[in-house]
């Protein structure tokens, strides 16, 4: 009776745990946290913990659109870009046309949602790999940033603009603006049909546009999401550096894409949720952050992360061959 | 026919919201913003000359104003030294509007030794935001007969 029960208990957490993508990655994020509180005692610390998540808030931005892309079955590889772009814009708007904080961002979101409007329209209409459309948006975005500000930093000393990384409820302003974000989007995509044509299209493409969906109106909104997303975290990286550097950004495709996967989105699309880049991005952040507690050079941090990554991806592969 | 409608009304809906947070943003700065001022110049030909009869020193440059608005120099800065302007003996105005280019000549009541270099900066009014303070040029000391 006991051996029925527990079968049944360990069918029902392995249907949960089959579903919930989250779940893997949270146990991910646990084992990770064990681990950084016997190698790094400073790990746990207010100051470490509000650095961390101030750290991995634009990333995660970024995730939340690279992991709706990504949903699809499409990549997005133009996000570092468009966040050095945002950075640079956004710097130049309230140092040398003292424009307000609200409308920098507004400015920087239309920039973004256009550069990502423009990467979907490639994708639907002019049926380009999305690979190679936002391979070419990485550079030309990238160049388009160190036109404007000739290759040169622009400082921005803007109380309001650096007040926004100041410690609310103990963590940084930024991270607030990524949770708001978060929230809001997980809801539209949780419970609209906009979330469910969003994973049907990364499903089976074929039987969605039979039903009579517009996958390419999905698409081009999802892309332009992304670009939304990226811009925001472009615009929350000038907020941490306290300038416009056109060369910020570089090499953030591969953290965010990293951080999706490690959160639960399957690459091939269809399958994943929003709040698991939380946890993706914790994790990669969380990675970094503990070894350089651990004193880690930063040549090697790079071998570290790679194969950490590859690790991580594998254990949460055997975790689930083992419940099942 | 349905879905090409719909698919129609997203691609559009995405345009226009775009379209009209970048009119708003026009608006904003075509109506409200003005660009910030921003005081920025260069220096060049400055040379510090020493009268080898009379140990006499003077300072001769010229301040080009590459900036947005019109400066005032309110001191010049030589190492430690600082010269609140106008001196008595000196050539040239203070006041340098944008574009344009002002000769000075200025008397030093501090001695320097010829052959060695001495850093230049200038107090303004409007001041140098705080990350061009490092802008500072090196004045070479020279003898005149």
């Amino acid at each position: 009776m006991v051996s029925v029960n527990a079968r049944a208990l360990l069918g029902i957490i392995k249907e949960k745990y089959e579903t919930m993508d989250e779940l893997k990655s949270l146990s991910a994020l646990i084992v990770l946290f064990v681990g950084a509180s016997v190698f790094a005692s400073t790990f746990f610390a207010e100051q470490n913990l509000s650095l961390l998540t101030g750290q991995m808030s634009v990333v995660a931005m970024a995730s939340i659109g690279e992991a709706l892309v990504i949903l699809t079955g499409s990549i997005d590889l133009s996000i570092g870009s468009v966040i050095g772009l945002s950075n640079v814009v956004a710097a130049i708007l309230i140092s040398q046309y003292d424009f307000s904080i609200p409308m920098a961002m507004l400015a920087v979101v239309t920039v973004g949602g256009f550069i990502g409007l423009l990467n979907g329209i490639l994708v639907t209409k002019g049926k380009i790999p999305s690979f190679i459309v936002t391979l070419g948006a990485l550079t030309a975005v990238r160049g388009a940033a160190y036109i404007i500000t000739k290759g040169l930093n622009i400082p921005v000393y803007n109380e309001e603009y650096l007040a926004l990384n100041e410690l609310v409820a103990r963590l940084p302003g930024i991270f607030w603006i990524y949770i708001a974000f978060l929230i809001g989007l997980s809801l539209i995509f949780k419970y609209s049909r906009l979330g469910l044509y969003t994973r049907a299209i990364g499903s089976n493409e074929i039987a969605v546009r039979n039903l009579g969906i517009d996958n390419d109106g999905v698409k081009n909104l999802v892309f332009t999401l992304s670009g939304i997303c990226s811009a925001i975290a472009g615009f929350m990286l000038g907020v941490r550096l306290g300038a416009g550097y056109p060369h910020s950004g570089l090499g953030y495709e591969l953290d965010v894409i990293a951080a999706v996967v490690v959160g639960g989105v399957s690459l091939a699309g269809g399958s994943g949720s929003l709040v698991g880049t939380l946890i993706g991005s914790m994790i990669m952040a969380s990675i970094l952050n503990l070894m350089v507690l651990m004193g880690i050079g930063g040549f090697v941090q790079y071998l570290v992360r790679g194969l950490v990554l590859m690790l991580a991806a594998l254990a949460m592969r055997r975790m689930l061959v083992f419940v099942k | 026919m349905y879905r090409r409608k719909i698919s129609i009304r997203i691609t559009t809906a995405t345009v226009i919201a775009l379209s009209l947070c970048l009119l708003i943003v026009y608006a904003y700065s075509f109506f409200v913003v003005k660009p910030a001022a921003r005081v920025d110049y260069t220096i060049s030909q400055n040379t510090i000359f020493v009268k080898t009869d009379t140990g006499e020193c003077y300072i001769t440059f010229n301040v080009h104003n590459t900036g947005t608005v019109d400066f005032v120099i309110e001191a010049i800065v030589l190492d430690k030294d600082v010269i609140p302007l106008p001196v008595e003996g000196m050539g040239g105005s203070t006041k340098v509007e944008v574009g344009r280019v002002v000769a000075l000549r200025i008397p030093l009541k501090e001695k320097y030794e010829v052959g060695t270099v001495v850093n230049l900066f200038l107090k303004t009014n409007p001041p140098l935001l705080e990350a061009q303070k490092f802008v500072v040029a090196p004045t070479p000391v020279a003898a005149v007969g």
